[in-house]
C-alpha cells in the first residue's frame, strides 16, 4: 500500500491530477471565504459583463459574478460525484462479493440483472429516473449511481471466482474460519486495485453525468450554481457572452481531467504488466 | 452447426435482457411516488380532468394488469400512443430513428479514421515523444464534457467565422459539428484501445516469425499485426456504439438534431411518459442488438473464437 | 569442405533494468556446406539466443551483439535491416519452436506459405498459390488443397509442423536454423518430421544449424554436433567423437544421463546442481560448481577452447593442461 502511495507521488499523471483536484477541493471547501461576492445576489445593472477586473470571469445574465458561482458550484458536481460512485461501489462490490463466492442460483439471478443494467447506457437510465424522481439532489445521485453498480459487480464478481479457486481460500474454509471472515480477508484485499482504478475514473463521469443532467434542466435547478445547469442556461447568451459557458465548461474539464490522469496514473501503478522500467 | 446453436444461444439472451429492460422501464415509470396523471393534468386542473386522464392512461387499472397490457402491446409493436400529439410512440421514434444513425455512424466513422492510425502511431513508436502527445491527447479528450465543447464549436465555428450552421438538420454542413463533437470523445477510446491491441500484437512470436520469413517490416506491421491488433479494436467500436447512443440525449439538444436523444429529452419535459418509456425501450434495443452484432462480427473476424464454449465476451 | 558460417566470438548480452545477461559468451564455431550441425543444451544455455542472434532477429532496443557472423563471406552484424531482410528468407530461413504461436492465427496457412513466394519471389497471386499447395504436398500434408485454405488453429501440431518446414524450404536458402522443431510434438510425430526435414535439407543441398535440448535427436540426425552450457561452447566434434568419446565432464555427464538412444525417454535429466544465473555466472570455468572433477583452477582459470583431436574441441582446464603438456 505504501509502495503503491509512493509510486502514485512520483508519477507525473498522477502528480498533476492531484494538484487541479487539490485546487478544486479546496475552492470547494473553502468557497465562503475564497469567492468574492455572494453567488446569489443579481445586480442587473452589470448583466452579462464580460471578464473584468472586477470579475475575473465576467457576470451572468442577472449580474452575478461567475468565477464566485464557480467556487461555490464545486460544492455540487464534487458531492454528487463522491455521493453517486460511493453508492454504486458499494452496492456493486457487496453484490458482486456475494454473487460470486455463493454461486448457484444467487449468482444466475445477479447475472441477468447485471446483463439488463449493463443494457441501459447510463446517462439514458439517468434520464428516465430522474424523470419520475424529479430532479432533487438525492435523486440526482441515485439515479447517477445506480449505473455503476453493474461494472463493480463484475470486477469483484470476477476476482471473487478467481480467489475462491485458489486453495488458501479452501483451507482457510477447512480451518473453520466462518464463510464472511474469508470473503473479508481474501477477497477484499485482491478486488481492492481494480476497484480503486474505477472508482477514480468513475468520479470524472459522475461529474460529467451530472453536469450532462444540469445542463440539460433535469439535474441541480437555477438558481444555484451548479457547472452543468450555469452552462445551460449560459447557452440562451451564447452569441452575445460566450463567457457565461467557457468557464464552467474548463471547471468541469479540469475536475474530470484530474480524475481521469489520477484514474491512469493508478491503472499503472498497480498494473504492474503496464509499469514502465 | 455450432453457428446455428451460438445464434439461437445468444438470441434467447438478447430476449432475456430486453424483457428485463422492459419490466425495469416499467416499473421505474409506474412505481414511483406522485400520480402521472395529476402531473400531467397540470396545477389548475379539476378532479374529473385527472379522472379522465387516469382513464384514458388506463391507470385506473391494478399495476399487474397494466403490465400484462404493455407486454401484450409490445408484442404488437404497439408502444402506446405519445400523449403530447397522440401519434403512436413506434411511428414517433422511428421516424427519428435515421437521423440518431446517421450521426452516430458519422462521428464512429470519423473517430476511426483518425484514431486507429494515431494509435498504431503510438504503439509502433512506443514511448516516444510523440507517444506521449498522443496520449496525452487522449486523456484531455476524453475529460473534455461533451456538451460542452459543441457548444464551444458552435461559438468558434458558428458565431465567430460563421462557417458552419450552429443546429438544426437538412444539408451535409449540418452534420459536420456534431460528428465532430462527438469523434473527439470517441476518439480518445479508440487510440487508447488501437495503441494497447497493437502493442500486444507486437509481442506476439508471429512477429518475429514473419520478420523471420524475410518479409518487409512494412509488411509484417501492416499485414500480421494489424489484423491481430484490430480484432480487438472492433469489440470496442461495437461497445463504444452504445456509449454513443447513451450521450445522444445530450449532444442531440445540444445541436438541435431531431434524433431519438432529443425526443427522450423533449418528451421528458412534457412528462410524455409513454413517449419516454417507448423511446428508451428502443434504445436499449439498439443497444442490445449492436452488441450482439459486435460479437458476430468477432466471430467471424476472429478465426480462432470458438463457438462451442458458448460465452463470447469476458 | 567450405565454410558457410563462421561464427567468432560472439556475445550476446541483454541488457535489463539492472543487470546485464551475458546470454551468449564468447562463442566461436563454423558450420561446413551441406553438414547438419546440433547445437545441444539445456534451456537457458543460451542456444536459441544464438540461432536468432544469426538471423539478427532480437530487439534491438535491450540486446546488444559483438563479434562476428560471417556468413557465405558477408559480416551479417555489420549489415543495414534492409540487407538483412533480403538475406532472410533467400539465404537463411529459420523454423520456429512452436509453430501454433508462431503461425498467425488470422491468416490461412497457404497465405502464410504463398506470401513468402510473392513478397520475396515475387510471383503472382496464381503462381504463388500453385506452388505453395506444391510445397505443402512435398512437406507430406494431404489434401493440401483443401488445407491451404486452413487455419492453423484447424491444423494438429505436426501439420502446422510441416507448414513451417514449407516454408522454411520456399525458397530453397542455403542455411535453415531449426529452433527446437520437433520439442512441441509428440514422440511418434518427432521422429517422421526430423526424417523429413533431414530428408528436404540433403536434398536441397542446404545446410542446417539444428537447435535442441535432446541429445538423442542430435545423434539421429548431425554430422556434428556442438555442446552448449551457460552461454559458452563446451565441446564440438563429429556425432561420432562427441558420442563415443566424449571429453567434456558436462558431456559425459549429459550421455550417463540419456540411457540409450531411440527410446521413448530421450530429455536430458537434469544433472546434480543447477544452470547458473547469467547475469552473475560462476567465476573461472562455467561448470565448476557441478563438475565432479573441479580442481583450485578451474575456480580461477577460464578454459580455453584446445583441439584435442583433429576436429575434437574441448573447452576444460583437464585438456588445456594436456595440450599445453603436448605442447
Amino acid at each position: 500500500m505504501n509502495e503503491v502511495v509512493h509510486l502514485l507521488l512520483r508519477h507525473r499523471g498522477a502528480q498533476i491530477g492531484l494538484c487541479i483536484l487539490l485546487t478544486i477541493i479546496s475552492m470547494a471547501l473553502f468557497a465562503d471565504v475564497l469567492a468574492p461576492y455572494d453567488p446569489y445576489k443579481a445586480n442587473l445593472r452589470d448583466a452579462l459583463k464580460p471578464p473584468s477586473l472586477d470579475h475575473p470571469m465576467g457576470t451572468d445574465e442577472i449580474g452575478r459574478d461567475i468565477l464566485s458561482r464557480i467556487m461555490y458550484g464545486a460544492r455540487f458536481s464534487l458531492l454528487i460525484a463522491f455521493a453517486s460512485v460511493a453508492m454504486g461501489a458499494i452496492i456493486g462490490v457487496s453484490i458482486g462479493l456475494l454473487s460470486g463466492y455463493y454461486g448457484g442460483w444467487i449468482d444466475y439471478v445477479v447475472q441477468r440483472m447485471t446483463d439488463i443494467l449493463l443494457a441501459l447506457p447510463g446517462v439514458v437510465l439517468a434520464l428516465a429516473l430522474v424523470a419520475v424522481l424529479g430532479p432533487g439532489l438525492t435523486n440526482l445521485i441515485i439515479a447517477v449511481g445506480i449505473g455503476f453498480i453493474p461494472v463493480y459487480i463484475r470486477i469483484v464478481r470476477g476476482v471473487t471466482l478467481q480467489v475462491k479457486a485458489m486453495e488458501y481460500v479452501t483451507a482457510a474454509e477447512m480451518l473453520g474460519l466462518s464463510s464472511l471472515r474469508v470473503l473479508f480477508k481474501h477477497i477484499l484485499p485482491n478486488v481492492f486495485p481494480s476497484v480503486m482504478v474505477q472508482v477514480t475514473l468513475h468520479l470524472g463521469s459522475a461529474v460529467l453525468a451530472a453536469a450532462g443532467l444540469g445542463f440539460l434542466g433535469l439535474g441541480v435547478q437555477p438558481p444555484n450554481p451548479e457547472w452543468g445547469a450555469m452552462i445551460g442556461t449560459g447557452r440562451n447568451y451564447i452569441f452575445r457572452a460566450p463567457h457565461l459557458i467557457v468557464f464552467p465548461g474548463l471547471s468541469l474539464f479540469l475536475v474530470v481531467l484530474g480524475f481521469n490522469l489520477l484514474g491512469a496514473a493508478l491503472r499503472e501503478v498497480l498494473d504492474p504488466r503496464l509499469r514502465r522500467e | 452447426m455450432a453457428l446455428v446453436r451460438y445464434l439461437i444461444k445468444r438470441f434467447f439472451g438478447l430476449l432475456i435482457v430486453v424483457f428485463g429492460i422492459v419490466t425495469i422501464l416499467f416499473l421505474i415509470l409506474n412505481l414511483t411516488p406522485g400520480d402521472p396523471a395529476r402531473l400531467i393534468a397540470g396545477i389548475g386542473a379539476t378532479e374529473e380532468d385527472v379522472e379522465m386522464i387516469r382513464k384514458s392512461l388506463g391507470l385506473d387499472k391494478p399495476l399487474h394488469i397494466r403490465y400484462i397490457l404493455y407486454i401484450s402491446g409490445l408484442l404488437r409493436l404497439d408502444l402506446g400512443k405519445s400523449i403530447r400529439t397522440g401519434t403512436p410512440v413506434l411511428h414517433e421514434v422511428l421516424i427519428r430513428l435515421p437521423n440518431t444513425i446517421v450521426l452516430a455512424v458519422s462521428s464512429m466513422a470519423l473517430a476511426l479514421a483518425i484514431g486507429i492510425p494515431l494509435g498504431i502511431v503510438a504503439a509502433v513508436r512506443t514511448s516516444s515523444l510523440l507517444d506521449y502527445l498522443i496520449i496525452t491527447l487522449s486523456i484531455v479528450g476524453n475529460s473534455i464534457p461533451v456538451f460542452w465543447l459543441g457548444l464551444m464549436f458552435i461559438v468558434l465555428f458558428s458565431v465567430k467565422l460563421r462557417l458552419l450552421p450552429a443546429g438544426g438538420i437538412g444539408t451535409p454542413l449540418h452534420l459536420v459539428l456534431p460528428s465532430l463533437t462527438i469523434a473527439i470523445y470517441l476518439l480518445s477510446y479508440i487510440i487508447r484501445f488501437t495503441r494497447t491491441a497493437v502493442l500486444d500484437a507486437l509481442r506476439q512470436e508471429f512477429v518475429r516469425y514473419a520478420l523471420s520469413k524475410g518479409l518487409p517490416r512494412r509488411v509484417v506491421l501492416y499485414k500480421h499485426v494489424l489484423r491481430n491488433a484490430l480484432i480487438p479494436v472492433l469489440t470496442i467500436t461495437g461497445l463504444q456504439f452504445g456509449a454513443l447512443l447513451g450521450g445522444a440525449p445530450i449532444t442531440e439538444t445540444v445541436f438541435a438534431w431531431p434524433g431519438i436523444g432529443k425526443y427522450i429529452v423533449d418528451s421528458i419535459f412534457a412528462k410524455d411518459y409513454p413517449a419516454v418509456q417507448g423511446a428508451v425501450f428502443i434504445f436499449a434495443l439498439i443497444y442490445a442488438i449492436v452488441n450482439l452484432v459486435t460479437d458476430l462480427l468477432y466471430v467471424v473476424v476472429d478465426p480462432r473464437v470458438k463457438l462451442e464454449g458458448g460465452g463470447m465476451r469476458e | 569442405m567450405n565454410s558457410l558460417l563462421k561464427v567468432n566470438d560472439l556475445k550476446v548480452h541483454y541488457l535489463l533494468a539492472n543487470s546485464v545477461v551475458r546470454a551468449v559468451d564468447g562463442v566461436t564455431f563454423d558450420l561446413k556446406e551441406n553438414e547438419i550441425f546440433s547445437l545441444v543444451g539445456e534451456s537457458g544455455s543460451g542456444k536459441s539466443t544464438l540461432a536468432y542472434a544469426i538471423a539478427r532477429l532480437l530487439d534491438s532496443s535491450y540486446v546488444r551483439i559483438y563479434g562476428e557472423i560471417i556468413f557465405n563471406g558477408i559480416n551479417l552484424l555489420e549489415l543495414s535491416e534492409i540487407e538483412m531482410e533480403k538475406i532472410r528468407g533467400n539465404l537463411i530461413s529459420m523454423i520456429p519452436q512452436d509453430p501454433s504461436a508462431a503461425l498467425n492465427p488470422a491468416y490461412t496457412v497457404g497465405e502464410q506459405i504463398a506470401e513468402v513466394l510473392r513478397y520475396k519471389k515475387g510471383l503472382t497471386h496464381k503462381e504463388a498459390r500453385d506452388l505453395s499447395i506444391e510445397l505443402m504436398k512435398k512437406v507430406g500434408i494431404p489434401d493440401a488443397e483443401k488445407r491451404y485454405l486452413n487455419y492453423p488453429h484447424q491444423l494438429s501440431g505436426g501439420m502446422n509442423q510441416r507448414v513451417v518446414i514449407a516454408i522454411a524450404m520456399a525458397l530453397r536458402p542455403r542455411l535453415i536454423i531449426a529452433d527446437e522443431p520437433t520439442s512441441a510434438l509428440d514422440v511418434t510425430v518427432q521422429a517422421r518430421i526430423l526424417e523429413l526435414l533431414t530428408g528436404l535439407v540433403k536434398e536441397y543441398g542446404s545446410t542446417m544449424l539444428l537447435i535442441t535440448h535432446d541429445l538423442g535427436v542430435a545423434a539421429e540426425v548431425s554430422d556434428r554436433i556442438g555442446v552448449m552450457y551457460a552461454g559458452k561452447l563446451m565441446e564440438i566434434g563429429s556425432k561420432e567423437e562427441i558420442l563415443e568419446k566424449p571429453l567434456h565432464p558436462y558431456t559425459q555427464a549429459l550421455l550417463h544421463v540419456v540411457p540409450r538412444f531411440h527410446k521413448k525417454k530421450r530429455r536430458l535429466k537434469p544433472i546434480a546442481g543447477m544452470v547458473p544465473n547469467l547475469s552473475s555466472p560462476p567465476s573461472g570455468c562455467r561448470f565448476h560448481p557441478r563438475c565432479p572433477y573441479r580442481s583450485k583452477e578451474c575456480v580461477l582459470q577460464e578454459p580455453l577452447m584446445v583441439e584435442v583431436e583433429p576436429g575434437h574441441w574441448v573447452s576444460c582446464n583437464l585438456y588445456a593442461m594436456e595440450a599445453s603438456y603436448h605442447a
